[in-house]
C-alpha cells in the first residue's frame, strides 16, 4: 500500500517535497530509497510482526513501507511504549523486532520473543495493528486492513497535491489517516517543529499548509495562542476536526478566522474506522441519519443515550477484543442527545461524573467554562467525595489575564448562572491544561 | 506554618468562601453556628467544603467516620481529631 505509493511518487516526481518534519525534509525518492534499504534489514522478519518505535512522521512512513517490502506485519506502537512495558507485553507479546528511526538514522532492535504472526493474530487477518489512544483507559491493539483504510482517503481534485498539516501523532489512527491521505493524493505532509501554537503556526506558514486535520483541543490552542490576523493570512482551504466533541462556538470561531476554508468534522475511532463526516458547519449530525444511515455506517441510539454504530465496509475488524462482523451494531461509548433535527454528542459515557446519584457530563460544563472571556480551554473531571461519591472538578487554561482570583470568580459565576448546583465545579485550578498524545484533553486525574 | 496547623481558621475561611460563591454574605462564623440551619449549607455545599478542605489540610474525616456534625465546632473537632491521628 504505502510502498507502492512511494514507488509511484519516486517515479513521477522524485525530487518533489513529500514530508517535512520540523526542519528536516524528505523528497519522494529519499523516502523510497530509505524504505528499500531498511526493508532489506527487515527481511529476516518476514511474516512476523515488527513494531514501529519512532514518532517521526517521515520515519514512520519509511518503516511502514520497509515492513511491506520485507513482508512483515507492522505494529504502530503507542507513544507511551517502552520495550519493558509490561501491560503491552502482556496484551500484545508477539513482536519480533522494533524499528527505531530518529534524524534519518534507522536501527532494528530484535525482540526476545521472535513470534510469528501466523494464526496468533487477535483477529485472524491483519495488515497493520494500531493502538487506541488511551484517553479513557489503557491503549489496546486493533487490527486493520489496508483496503478499508484506503477507502477513507478523499480523492477528488480538491484534495490532490495539497499540503497537509500533520497535527496528530503519526502512529495514531487519525495520524495514519492523514499520512495515507497525503501520500495517496501526492501531497506534502508538514509536521511542525514543535507542538506549541507558535510552532504549529510557523510550520503552517512556512510550508503554506492548505489542509489541517486536528482535534478541537488542538484548534482551540491555535485560536488562543496565535494572533487572529496571523491566522487569517494562512491560505487554509480545508479544516477537519475529530477525536473529541465538536461544539458550535468552536466551529463558528474557526469559520470566522478561516473564512475561505471548508470546515468538516469527522466521526471515527481506532476500532470502527471512519464512520461519517459532517460538512454543514453545525455541531452534531442530522437526526435523519438515524433512519437513512450515514456514509460508511448505520446509526442507532440505545435506550441509555449511547450511539450505536454498524460499519458496512469492513472497516472494523475488532472491537474491545471481540471480532466485529459487518452489520452488527456496536456500542461506541459516546452519549448523544436529540434536539429537533439534530443529534448532538454530549460526552463519553466513561467520563460521566456521579454526584450524589446525579450524572454530570464533563463536556456540558466545559462548554460553559469555555465561553468565559480569557479561557483558552477547560477540562472537567470527577474527584472522589466522601459525602456525594464524586464532585465536579475543573482545570482551566487561561490566556491574556494575570488576575487569577478574577478569572476564578467569573468562571464560577458563569457556571452558577448556567448550570444546576451539583454541576458547578467544587474545585477549580487555573493552570496550563496538558494534552495527551492524541491531543485530546486528558481526563485521567 | 502550614494550613494543617490552624484548621479552625482554614475551615471557617472555606465556609465563608463557599457561601460567598453562592451569593451569600455572612458577617462572621461563630463556633456554635448550625451548619444547616443557621448557615444554610446544604449537602452539596458540605461536599464542596470537605473536598476543598482535604486539598488544604490533607485529611477527610468523613472517609472513615460518620459522626453527626451539627455545628461549626463539631466540624472543626472532626478535623482536629483526624489531624492528630495522622501526626
Amino acid at each position: 500500500m504505502i510502498l507502492q505509493t512511494l514507488r509511484e511518487g519516486a517515479a513521477v516526481r522524485p525530487d518533489d517535497l513529500a514530508v517535512v518534519v520540523g526542519n528536516r525534509t524528505w523528497n519522494w525518492n529519499e523516502l523510497l530509497q530509505h524504505a528499500l534499504k531498511l526493508g532489506k534489514g527487515l527481511q529476516k522478519f518476514a511474516n512476523a510482526r515488527v513494531g514501529i518505535g519512532t514518532a517521526d512522521a517521515g520515519a514512520v512512513i519509511i518503516s511502514l513501507a520497509a515492513a511491506e517490502a520485507a513482508g512483515a506485519s507492522p505494529v504502530l506502537l503507542p507513544a507511551s511504549f517502552a520495550s519493558d512495558d509490561s501491560h503491552l507485553a502482556h496484551s500484545f507479546p508477539q513482536l519480533a523486532a522494533i524499528v527505531h528511526g530518529e534524524n534519518g538514522e534507522f536501527s532494528i532492535e530484535k525482540c526476545a520473543a521472535h513470534g510469528r504472526k501466523a494464526n496468533d493474530s487477535p483477529t485472524g487477518t491483519e495488515d497493520i495493528v494500531l493502538f487506541t489512544s488511551g484517553t479513557s483507559g489503557p491503549p489496546h491493539p486493533v487490527a486493520h486492513r489496508w483496503p478499508a483504510l484506503a477507502d477513507a482517503v478523499r480523492r477528488s481534485d480538491r484534495f490532490r497535491r495539497r499540503r497537509w498539516l500533520m497535527a496528530y501523532q503519526p502512529r495514531s489512527f487519525a495520524g495514519l489517516a492523514v499520512v495515507l491521505q497525503a501520500l495517496v493524493t501526492s501531497g506534502v505532509l508538514v509536521a511542525p517543529p514543535d507542538r506549541t501554537p507558535g510552532g504549529v503556526f510557523k510550520g503552517m506558514s512556512r510550508y503554506q499548509v492548505e489542509m489541517a486535520s486536528a482535534t478541537p483541543t488542538y484548534f482551540r490552542s491555535l485560536l488562543h495562542g496565535v494572533d487572529a490576523n496571523d491566522l487569517r493570512r494562512l491560505n487554509v482551504k480545508h479544516l477537519t476536526l475529530g477525536g473529541e466533541v465538536v461544539d458550535q462556538p468552536l466551529l463558528d470561531a474557526l469559520a470566522e478566522v478561516f473564512a475561505a476554508a471548508r470546515i468538516t468534522h469527522i466521526y471515527a475511532s481506532t476500532e470502527l474506522g471512519v464512520c461519517f463526516s459532517v460538512r454543514d458547519g453545525r455541531a452534531g449530525f442530522p437526526a435523519a441519519w438515524l433512519e437513512s444511515g450515514a456514509e460508511r455506517c448505520r446509526l442507532r441510539v440505545a435506550a441509555d443515550g449511547q450511539l450505536l454504530v454498524a460499519t458496512s465496509r469492513g472497516s472494523c475488524s475488532q472491537f474491545n477484543g471481540q471480532a466485529c462482523g459487518d452489520g452488527d451494531f456496536f456500542p461506541t461509548g459516546d452519549l448523544v442527545e436529540i434536539t429537533g433535527d439534530r443529534v448532538h454528542f454530549i460526552g463519553r459515557q466513561s467520563d460521566t461524573i456521579h454526584v450524589g446519584g446525579l450524572k454530570v457530563l464533563p463536556a456540558r460544563v466545559e462548554q460553559i467554562i469555555r465561553r468565559v472571556p480569557h479561557v483558552a480551554d477547560a477540562r472537567v473531571y470527577g474527584v472522589d467525595s466522601s459525602l456525594t461519591g464524586q464532585v465536579v472538578a475543573a482545570a482551566v487554561q487561561v490566556a491574556g489575564i494575570s488576575d487569577e482570583d478574577a478569572i476564578r470568580s467569573s468562571i464560577l459565576s458563569a457556571c452558577r448562572r448556567n448550570l444546576p448546583k451539583y454541576m458547578v465545579p467544587a474545585t477549580l485550578t487555573v493552570s496550563k491544561a496538558s494534552l495527551t498524545d492524541g491531543d485530546k484533553i486528558s481526563r485521567r486525574a | 506554618m502550614s494550613a494543617a496547623d490552624h484548621p479552625a481558621e482554614v475551615i471557617k475561611e472555606t465556609i465563608v468562601r463557599v457561601l460567598r460563591e453562592g451569593g451569600r454574605e455572612v458577617p462572621a462564623i461563630a463556633d456554635d453556628d448550625l451548619l444547616r440551619e443557621s448557615l444554610d449549607l446544604d449537602s452539596m455545599d458540605l461536599a464542596v467544603i470537605v473536598v476543598r478542605l482535604e486539598q488544604q489540610l490533607g485529611v477527610d474525616p468523613f472517609r472513615t467516620r460518620r459522626t453527626p456534625v451539627h455545628t461549626v465546632a463539631d466540624l472543626i473537632a472532626q478535623y482536629q481529631q483526624s489531624l492528630s491521628q495522622t501526626e
